[in-house]
């Protein structure tokens, strides 16, 4: 990076930004790098050079000359690269709606190795209720207990459990003595309910002891059971941990907690929940997380576009790192883009008549924004916009074959959101039609053990008008999975 | 507007799912047939995975699995499998007797259609049914060989039939 970078990077605006997006970019940066609220090395220069930046581009005459004095905009200079593929080549001339998929992916420039990867400020949250008893609770020790053993030196860790209250068996320190961090560990005994918000908010008090922006601040919450009436309070906590840069994700253990209050709560940091469906799943999933966390390149991803009366975005998922069915709304929460894969999305367009006046309609315009921890101080943006050629008949040129797969994965994930959509209104006859659908394409597609779910659960919603718990998250996190595969080429 | 060749739901243009069924509409299936002559493109990313579906080879069991009813009919021991329903005196005897799929009332002819397994392909070739086979909702000239792909949609007259291949 060179040493100072341009008026318009340090407002994190792009060179042609009109003067609302330059003075709500100011008051963005002045509102974070206040001296005021911070002490962070090198942030009050920041904020006098914002200040300076905003002083010249607020004044059309002194922006000019300033402009003329820049080099040439320069795209290699993002530390990320963005790859962009279409289901089609070009749209149709019709005065009809049309749909177009596109397969969004991100990853860090190659030269981008010498990044040191961020140190960890990690908080276990742990589930210790009545019903952990046993396996569970032995399974989640033991996996807490190897990820104490794998700190690397700069690591922060702590560890909180919960029932009807909270306790914090291993604080934040800098210095972690190992030994009794494991033994603390080992004598977390199960008994009482389960009140996610107690857990939740002395995970964040322990995690923001050591909060800092060059580190990966993460509260990784294991549970097994529904949390009564602090839902509310649970998700403006995500929320607030969202603001300060903290993320949570989330494990449901068996087939008793509630997962779509699980995906709102992670969500909200752009994360996800996962399914644990057997103890001893335990580890694999959380060394895999810590893994992922340890390998952060960017992160508090979000991608914000212009709304366009003439193409809707209707469908957002992201296939990679973390499997999840995101907002269409802008802006949207994409979490982090790790070292060693790319970020990956899928969208669906609605194209109505009216963006096709032109030889050539805009899809999506928008901007991609990130945070790397390692270069803390600056705002990453990039472009992105998406057109596509208006012909007169319909390109049939094949898209890509990852993209297609991602498709076909994705087919199948949404007719069982609609089945369970279906199911929600009650209107079972139809639910339990698509999922014997479902049925035949898992069976095409090799998925047999699924396919069996499915149809057992097609059998269910006949009979009980009733989805079980077990099949129904089966359904939905195995099909989830089958979209991380169609673009990693192998079966998880 | 597209039709799906399963339900019939309309899809407007550019879907590649039908809505209602989840059926793969005619317009993805050829892309997915060509695409697996380009696998190994890549690109600078390097990492895009191979396609899950793979190119049919001699060694692959083939099916057919009737859509209605779900069920299974095994295409084995023999390279060629004549398709219709058997009738009283009848002197030439199908291979895969679709009687029980409600064959008549669907319009199968008695000899509809005979299924090729080669060394690099399965083709189906109609038999000058009267009512006609289709592959995908396309209706194919009799007595031409087109090729099969693992997932293909074929309906002898109305009866519709999923064509599977497996390693």
């Amino acid at each position: 990076m060179t040493s100072s970078p341009d008026y318009y990077s340090l407002l994190g605006i792009f060179r042609d930004a009109t003067q609302d997006e330059i003075k709500h970019a100011y008051f963005e940066a002045a509102q974070r790098l206040h001296p005021d609220k911070n002490e962070a090395p090198g942030e009050t220069e920041i904020f006098l050079d914002v200040q300076q930046a905003y002083e010249t581009l607020s004044d059309p005459q002194k922006r000019a000359v300033y402009d003329a004095s820049l080099p040439p905009e320069d795209e290699q200079a993002q530390l990320m690269v963005g790859r962009y593929s279409f289901s089609r080549e070009s749209l149709v001339r019709t005065n009809e709606k049309q749909l177009l998929y596109a397969m969004l992916e991100w990853k860090p420039r190659e030269s981008e190795d010498g990044f040191n990867t961020p140190p960890l400020n990690l908080c276990l949250v742990l589930d210790r209720s009545t019903s952990m008893k046993g396996e569970k609770m032995d399974m989640v020790k033991a996996s807490a207990i190897h990820i104490v053993r794998n700190l690397r030196s700069g690591d922060r860790l702590s560890v909180v459990t919960f029932s009807d209250r909270a306790d914090v068996v291993v604080p934040a320190s800098a210095v972690l003595d190992q030994r009794r961090a494991e033994t603390a560990i080992r004598s977390i005994l199960p008994s009482g309910g389960t009140e996610i918000f107690q857990g939740l908010k002395t995970g964040l008090a322990e995690v923001r002891k050591s909060l800092a922006k060059e580190r990966v601040n993460h509260i990784i919450l294991l549970t097994d059971g529904q949390t009564y009436g602090d839902e509310p309070q649970s998700l403006i906590l995500a929320e607030q941990a969202a603001a300060l840069g903290v993320g949570i994700s989330g494990f449901g253990i068996g087939d008793d907690w509630n997962d779509r209050f699980l995906d709102s709560l992670t969500a909200k940091s752009g994360n996800n929940s996962q399914y644990v469906a057997e103890p001893q799943h335990i580890q694999r999933f959380l060394e895999r997380k810590f893994k992922e966390l340890s390998n952060v390149f960017a992160e508090d991803v979000v991608l914000e576009y212009r709304k366009s009366k003439n193409v809707h975005l209707n469908y957002a998922f992201r296939i990679q790192p973390n499997e999840a069915h995101l907002e269409s709304q802008s802006p949207i929460k994409l979490g982090t883009v790790l070292r060693d894969e790319p970020l990956r999305l899928l969208l669906e367009f609605e194209v109505h008549a009216g963006a096709l006046l032109e030889d050539e309609a805009t899809v999506f315009q928008g901007s991609l924004k990130y945070d790397i921890p390692s270069h803390s101080l600056t705002k990453n943006k990039m472009r992105v916009l998406l057109k596509r050629k208006i012909t007169e008949v319909a390109d049939l040129t094949p898209p890509p074959p990852v993209l297609i797969n991602a498709l076909i994965s994705l087919n199948l994930y949404r007719m069982q959101e609609k089945a369970q959509e279906e199911v929600d209104a009650g209107q079972y006859e139809h639910a339990s039609r698509r999922l014997q659908h479902l049925a035949t394409h898992l069976l095409s597609q090799g998925e047999r053990s699924m396919a069996k779910t499915v149809i057992l659960e097609a059998e269910n919603l006949k009979r009980k008008q009733e989805f079980s718990e077990e099949g129904r998250k089966n359904l939905k996190y195995g099909t989830r999975a089958l979209l991380l595969s169609s673009v990693k080429g192998r079966k998880s | 507007m597209i039709t799906c060749p399963t339900c019939q739901h309309a899809e407007v243009e550019g879907a590649l799912f039908c809505s209602e069924c989840g059926a793969q509409l005619v317009s993805i299936q050829n892309l997915a047939t060509q695409n697996f002559n380009i696998t190994g493109q890549t690109s600078d990313f390097g990492d895009v995975a191979p396609v899950r579906q793979k190119a049919y080879s001699a060694s692959d069991t083939i099916s057919l699995q009737v859509l209605e009813g779900g069920q299974f009919i095994q295409l084995t021991d023999r390279k060629e499998f004549t398709i219709g329903r058997v009738s009283d005196g009848q002197s030439v005897m199908p291979d895969v007797d679709l009687t029980s799929y409600n064959a008549y009332e669907n319009g199968v002819s008695r000899l509809h259609a005979v299924i090729k397994k080669g060394e690099t392909s399965v083709n189906i070739m109609d038999l000058g049914s009267s009512n006609g086979t289709y592959l995908n909702g396309t209706r194919l000239t009799p007595e031409r060989d087109y090729p099969l792909q693992h997932g293909n949609i074929i309906s002898f007259g109305k009866l519709k039939i999923q064509f599977l291949a497996k390693k």
